[in-house]
């Protein structure tokens, strides 16, 4: 069953543009890594998702429920860390936390003293005298205390350091071993990356492309280089299959190279080899390919 | 340390609960000055003669006829219910309303306790319902204030008319904060809700102060929230049941306005 439904999702400010005819389905279970350029619709299509937008046409459906009639129940089962967090700072993050667990009928209660020991957040302290990043652990664990079937995160790492960051996609991996689903929204696209199981690119209020995250790196070039322990005849690496472009500086080559490198190591074989680097395209350069391509592109 | 609230309307107390040591001790204030006052006063047979000589017209725009205005509840109604006690408790309580709502929605937390399991019309209902419950707490400390503050000066004046002008004032601040709390959350604008209500609550003032000088606001009269608050004079006549029942259906209507209205539109910011 997929977790997420959408068909020809389409949402108009007034004249101006949020998302258009958006067909997306993310699976239960899975990691969905919703990446795109700021603007693009990405937090458009999440606020869509929670009913706090209502579609211009189209239909939604999450965890097999309508976000408009359904969506009392449908949200019990959810988490939501926004982009813009804004928490009622007047409050501490304890009593914040417990708040919102009592609101989701006692949920998680009992969750919010490990995870906070977790990620290292003292409660008793008031929200607005918190710094951005303790804040933001915060936002992230009222979106996981009450161990939702679908977490929805919109740029959830922004603002957290990088030893948090790697307890948070730890907390991602949990999640999916659980079974649970979690949609996260990033323009960092490492990050993305690093943690989902497919990826889906927004572009201009429209889904680009979605695909496995090994499927789209391995159709993207990689670039290959080797040191070779004397200058090499340029001629030999002309016209090899899959490498697309050649640049040989005396004993230095430079190759870029469309899907299998076999061609190209056979080639560099017939002499002798200091040094071989092969860089994995990240999805930046993917994403960088498929922006530049497509209509208007 | 306070305990975690359970609901949107518990937070929305809690949220309020500093705030509210002010607004507290400056109605007991007001309350305990205005009787006090009264001993001071001159005598009230030279300034009967005095204001015998003034035109009723110009007593009116005090809000006051000459017949009461030295009476106790001419005194009350006149430095106290007429002006100073609703505006202190609309200020308050649309001030309240619209930081719950719109003020809210504007610095983007609603967004997260929409994200909870609570329909807006709840969230609407309950934010209605703690700002109302403060209200009544106000009044009733004004209520207390009075009756005590009556005895010791022993100003002649009856607990059942304070009571009744304690009500009507309750009523009418309910209902120009539902006025605020519709518009909030039909459009989620902070400064569209204040000033709207606040030009209503003035025009109100000023169309029911002015009516006994000018003829042609006669007709409009008894549209104004005003005259339906102290028109028939409650501290003298105690409440009018129209005028009661009217306050009371418009508050209902603005606050199911104001939910229907908040549940069909998209969550700003």
């Amino acid at each position: 069953m997929a977790t997420i439904r959408t068909e020809a999702l389409t949402k108009f400010y007034g004249p101006v543009r949020g998302v258009v005819d958006l067909d997306l389905e993310v699976r239960a279970g899975e990691v969905f890594g919703f990446i795109g350029p700021n603007g693009a619709g990405k937090t458009t299509t999440i606020r869509l998702l929670l009913d706090l937008l209502r579609p211009t046409r189209g239909r939604v459906e999450v965890l097999g429920r309508d976000p408009r009639r359904d969506g009392l129940a449908l949200r019990r089962d959810l988490g939501y860390l926004p982009g813009d967090l804004a928490l009622y700072d007047d409050l501490t993050a304890g009593d914040h936390l417990a708040w919102f667990s009592h609101l989701r009928g006692g949920a998680g209660g009992d969750r919010i003293g490990p995870l906070a020991e977790r990620f290292d957040l003292r409660l008793d302290r008031r929200i607005r005298d918190l710094s951005s990043g303790n804040r933001r652990k915060v936002g992230v664990l009222q979106a996981f205390v009450h161990e939702p079937q679908l977490v929805i995160l919109d740029e959830p790492t922004s603002g957290l350091d990088p030893l948090l960051r790697q307890e948070l996609h730890r907390l991602l991996r949990e999640t999916r071993a659980e079974g649970r689903t979690v949609f996260l929204s990033s323009h960092a696209l490492d990050e993305v990356e690093a943690v989902a199981d497919r990826v889906g690119i927004i572009r201009d209020g429209r889904l680009v492309v979605v695909d496995d995250v090994r499927a789209l790196r391995s159709r993207a070039v990689r670039r290959v280089e080797i040191l070779f322990a004397a200058p090499v005849p340029p001629e030999r690496f002309a016209e090899l299959p899959g490498v697309s472009e050649v640049e040989i500086d005396g004993a230095l080559g430079r190759f870029l190279v469309d899907g299998s490198v076999d061609a190209l190591v056979k080639a560099a074989a017939g002499f002798e080899v200091v040094t071989l680097t092969s860089r994995e395209p990240d999805l930046e350069e993917i994403f960088l390919a498929y922006y530049s391509e497509g209509p208007g592109g | 340390m306070a305990r975690a609230p359970r609901s949107v309307a518990g937070y929305t107390l809690h949220a309020r609960r500093r705030g509210m040591v002010g607004w507290v001790l400056g109605v007991i204030a007001m309350a305990a000055f205005t009787v006090g006052l009264w001993p001071a006063l001159p005598d009230p047979t030279e300034l009967q003669q005095l204001l015998e000589s003034v035109p009723e017209g110009v007593l009116a725009v005090f809000g006051a006829s000459g017949d009461v205005f030295l009476s106790p509840a001419g005194y009350l109604d006149g430095r106290l219910f007429a002006l100073i006690a609703p505006l202190v408790l609309l200020l308050f309580a649309v001030g309240a309303v619209t930081a719950a709502t719109a003020g809210e929605e504007a610095a983007g937390r609603l967004e997260l306790l929409l994200s909870a399991p609570v329909s807006r019309r709840r969230v609407i209902l309950e934010k209605a319902g703690a700002v109302a419950l403060l209200v009544v707490v106000l009044a009733v400390l004004l209520f207390t204030t009075l009756v005590v503050g009556v005895a010791a000066v022993r100003l002649d004046m009856g607990v059942a008319q304070l009571a009744a002008a304690c009500v009507s004032l309750v009523l009418l601040t309910w209902a120009l904060a539902a006025l605020a709390l519709a518009i909030a959350g039909a459009t989620g604008r902070r400064g569209l809700s204040l000033g709207v209500t606040a030009a209503v609550a003035v025009a109100g003032y000023l169309v029911d102060s002015f009516a006994p000088l000018v003829d042609s606001l006669a007709g409009v009269r008894p549209a104004s929230p005003f005259y339906l608050y102290r028109g028939n004079q409650p501290l003298v006549n105690g409440l009018d049941p129209l005028h009661a029942g009217t306050l009371a259906a418009a508050t209902l209507l603005l606050v199911a306005v104001a939910a229907w209205s908040f549940d069909r539109r998209d969550i700003g910011t």
